[in-house]
């Protein structure tokens, strides 16, 4: 027996794929949607910031953020796991949740290197225009939250 | 009802239905985008509106909100991508009705907030707190959309088949 049908035979995640309590896969489903909000929706205003909307925020009041951004990764690392849990097998080798993890990880990085760097010298990047690095990196950091709520999405299909 | 009748046998329903195959996906996954939109921008609006972020005047996020509207156009067409070429799989849904409810909840809390207390909200600068009705209007608005969002995800689950 291999490790993703050993975790899918677990009681634990034997539980959230039957149970019909709205306590195990509905709910947990439901977390991983606004932990999708707030870690997507946090770092895209973020985003939105650097390519100008808003440009009355002071960018420094921003990297309280970051909080939302954590408690949004922590409960869909913690949910999207048990996701997976339930069903590990069908999952854990679908090349679209592959995929999913690799723009998960590349927006993460790029992220956290974008606000290492912008808010190291809020002053510099934080006017109406900011200096083009952060603009590109912003435009990449949509794109890779685009595409990884698109393989999500896609895992329901392919 | 006469009209879901009448909906899902148009020309467009049909038409969305004939696409399903890759219209039905890309709807699905522009909704997830928009709700990221949508949720982000309008979330953090609240929050200052509740007393968070309290060194940022009311107006500079606000400025922001033409975006939160955009996440709701693509929620809205999307949806109606869903509705128009499924009627019958969320009409007897009550988990659907609840998430509609919650939409106008939210839709009505936008009309009393802009013609009743968008300027006087927006001259609220910074390190100014917010009033209590405000604070209300952030939390109202707040709880609503999270509740479009649990009934949105629930449907598939309680209330009938999605």
């Amino acid at each position: 027996m291999g490790f993703l049908e050993w975790l899918e035979s677990t009681e634990f995640a034997m539980w959230v794929a039957q149970s019909p309590s709205w306590f195990a896969y509905p709910f947990i489903l439901t977390l991983h949607t606004v932990g999708l909000a707030m870690l997507v929706g946090a770092s895209v205003f973020i985003d939105l910031r650097l390519l100008g909307v808003a440009s009355a925020v002071p960018l420094e009041q921003l990297e309280r953020l970051k909080s939302s951004i954590w408690i949004g990764f922590i409960l869909n690392a913690v949910s999207g796991l048990i996701v997976l849990a339930a069903a590990a097998s069908t999952l854990g080798t679908m090349k679209t949740f592959y995929l999913k993890l690799t723009f998960i990880v590349l927006a993460l990085i790029l992220d956290t290197r974008l606000r290492r760097l912008i808010f190291s010298d809020p002053v510099a990047f934080g006017g109406s225009h900011p200096p083009g690095p952060a603009r590109t990196l912003a435009v990449l950091s949509l794109l890779l939250w685009a595409g990884a709520i698109t393989a999500g999405r896609m895992m329901a299909y392919v | 009802m006469e009209f879901f009748s009448w909906l899902v046998q148009t020309p467009l329903a049909d038409w969305i239905r004939s696409q399903s195959p890759w219209l039905w996906p890309l709807s699905e996954t522009l909704h997830f985008i928009g709700l990221a939109l949508l949720l982000g921008v309008a979330g953090i609006f609240d929050l200052r509106l509740l007393g968070f972020f309290k060194r940022v005047p009311v107006k500079a996020f606000k400025d922001a909100l033409p975006w939160a509207v955009v996440g709701l156009g693509i929620n809205f067409v999307t949806g109606m991508v869903f509705f128009i070429g499924s009627t019958y799989q969320y009409v007897p849904n009550w988990a659907w009705w609840a998430k509609v409810a919650f939409i106008a909840v939210a839709g009505v809390n936008v009309l009393i907030f802009e013609t009743r207390f968008g300027d006087r909200a927006a001259a609220i600068g910074a390190n100014q707190d917010t009033p209590l009705t405000l604070k209300m209007i952030g939390a109202v608005s707040l709880i609503s959309w999270l509740s479009v969002l649990y009934f949105g995800r629930m449907m598939a689950f309680i209330g009938g088949t999605c």
